[in-house]
């Protein structure tokens, strides 16, 4: 009787403890989206109240009379995708001739592309801005594209999963007279669709998350990215004063920048989980 | 294999050794020449030896960065993991909707891009009465905070920050290490009755030491490296507060223009990262 007692006791703890960390977790979510619908007066009024009064859309109008929302979104997409687009050609490319193909100089050259993970981007804008001025490439979303338009972390990854696949697919194809490219794309981009997915998340979220680079070399608001706006906000267009800054226009444009990776996530967790924990190793 | 197929393999690799090439190794050479040098960005660098390594060592920030990023780095990277452990071990029993709902929610952080989850925490912990943490708080009976805005309190904000968006992370690659446990291993401890924290201590645990110890020197290099979110917090203040490594590179380079003394700051951050990667390298091969 008593050790039933305590183990019902156990499941309720066990009940409350994993509803506070789902609180924990979402009530700054929440509080994002009902932010960013409030007027800046009521969220600074005193007293206030958590939940809104009524809900507003007059953040996001003010916004888009300080940027161009809708081109910073174009922007970050054709950032973010043409990084994908290239990484997973050029990276699938060269992780299947590491899984497939003996050649001199294999092991060190996997070496040296794999070091690459190694270096800080904070340690590489310094010379980059030098580079990309010398290009004539400032202030254009290229100067951001360049330097991604492969992954390591992607190269490391095919090469795990292609060197799974049998030999004797490529080998029967060879015979048939086969290119080497033919055998590409007609039997190795069809076998690994799992490994095309996960690299496409991983590179797509980390094109999207790209901040630093992008707010050093893009300096005029056409081309910012929605990552800038945030900060834009932050420090420019959102300050009301020396200090203050118009909170619930930073939640808006906080969640606009949030909300296409958070509808993704709801649509494909299963595979967001899969393919961001097979990334452990960050950038 | 013939030369040719060895030819075909070379050409699949150029592209991306290329662009590493050109954008990764040729900058962090270059970097590391500047560091020698004196340089402003558009005239020619001029060679002045060791200058501006003795130089950064005088440099009152630099040193001040230094014990700053160590306390955020570390705090954080402990809390989160043993957070992590705790929601992982909670949650991990298979057919629980609720749990499978927290393993879902809790990743939530995570997948929100930095500069957006960075903004998330500057709402919740903006300077004023009304924020609705102070709202949180004054309901307790407590008196408000500035947080973010406070010299004090500024870092340990943004360390509970990091727990918030790291937690699911860990959490997740906990839960992967506490399902790859053969059954074997409990069903034995059951026959020989033991209790649930014993076998936590002496058989869960150990097993995963491996999945710690690669969360501890992943979550290390990543923390190192943390530069979007404390810029859009605070950028380093108020005064300097939060002024971490990255930041102090920032600042040095494109605030002051300092290049010399921010590339030695870098090749410090580059070598702090180098030496955790070898570490796990070595810890891997080890295993």
């Amino acid at each position: 009787m008593p050790k039933r007692y305590s183990k019902s006791l156990l499941e309720a703890v066990r009940y409350i403890l994993i509803l506070f960390v789902i609180f924990f977790s979402v009530f700054p979510v929440i509080i994002l989206v009902l932010y960013s619908l409030r007027p800046y007066q009521e969220i600074i009024s005193i007293p206030t109240t958590i939940l809104p009064r009524r809900l507003i859309l007059d953040n996001y109008i003010e916004i888009g009379k300080k940027i161009d929302v809708l081109r910073m979104t174009l922007n970050s997409v054709i950032v973010a995708g043409t990084i994908t687009v290239s990484t997973l050609f050029l990276g699938t490319l060269a992780g299947y001739a590491f899984a497939k193909y003996n050649f001199k100089g294999k092991e060190p050259v996997f070496l040296l592309i794999i070091s690459k993970l190694m270096i800080p981007q904070i340690v590489l804008v310094i010379p980059w801005l030098y580079m990309i001025a010398r290009l004539g490439l400032m202030d254009n979303l290229s100067a951001v594209i360049l330097p991604n338009l492969t992954g390591a972390w992607t190269i490391f990854f095919m090469r795990q999963y292609i060197s799974q696949l049998p030999d004797d697919y490529f080998d029967s194809a060879r015979v048939d007279g086969a290119s080497e490219l033919d055998i590409f794309f007609r039997i190795i981009l069809p076998l690994i669709k799992p490994a095309v997915s996960t690299v496409i998340i991983i590179n797509f979220l980390w094109g999207w998350n790209e901040f630093l680079w992008p707010m050093l070399v893009l300096t005029s608001k056409e081309n910012f990215l929605l990552s800038i706006g945030v900060a834009y906000v932050k420090y420019s267009g959102g300050v009301l004063t020396e200090g203050t800054v118009n909170y619930a226009m930073l939640a808006a444009i906080s969640l606009i920048y949030a909300l296409p990776i958070l509808l993704s996530y709801m649509i494909l967790a299963r595979q967001f989980v899969q393919s961001i924990v097979l990334s452990g190793l960050k950038r | 294999m013939t030369v040719k197929y060895s030819r075909v393999a070379w050409l699949f690799i150029l592209p991306s050794l290329l662009i590493f090439s050109i954008f990764h190794f040729f900058p962090l050479a270059l970097l590391i020449y500047v560091s020698f040098c004196k340089w402003d960005m558009i005239s020619f660098p001029t060679f002045i030896g060791l200058q501006n390594y003795k130089l950064i060592l005088s440099d009152d920030l630099f040193l001040k960065s230094l014990p700053i990023t160590l306390v955020f780095v570390f705090t954080s990277v402990f809390v989160s993991i043993l957070l992590a452990l705790g929601v992982a071990v909670l949650t991990e029993k298979p057919g629980s909707k609720l749990a499978s709902l927290c393993r879902f929610l809790v990743f939530v952080p995570y997948v929100i891009p930095d500069a957006a989850s960075a903004g998330v925490w500057n709402l919740l912990f903006f300077p004023h009465p009304s924020s609705p943490i102070n709202q949180l708080i004054t309901a307790f009976g407590l008196s408000w905070q500035s947080w973010l805005g406070d010299k004090n309190l500024a870092l340990p904000t943004i360390i509970l920050y990091y727990v918030w968006k790291n937690v699911g992370f860990n959490t997740l690659v906990y839960v992967a290490g506490l399902k790859a446990i053969p059954k074997v291993f409990y069903d034995a401890a059951n026959v020989d009755g033991a209790g649930r924290i014993p076998v936590f201590r002496h058989i869960t645990l150990p097993l995963l030491k491996p999945i710690t110890l690669f969360i501890l020197v992943t979550s290390f290099i990543s923390g190192w490296q943390t530069f979007t979110e404390v810029y859009i917090l605070t950028r380093g203040g108020p005064g300097t507060a939060t002024l971490t490594l990255p930041i102090y590179i920032y600042f040095s380079a494109f605030g002051t223009g300092q290049l010399g003394i921010a590339s030695v700051a870098a090749i410090f951050l580059f070598s702090v990262i180098l030496m955790l990667t070898l570490i796990q390298l070595k810890y891997i091969k080890g295993e």
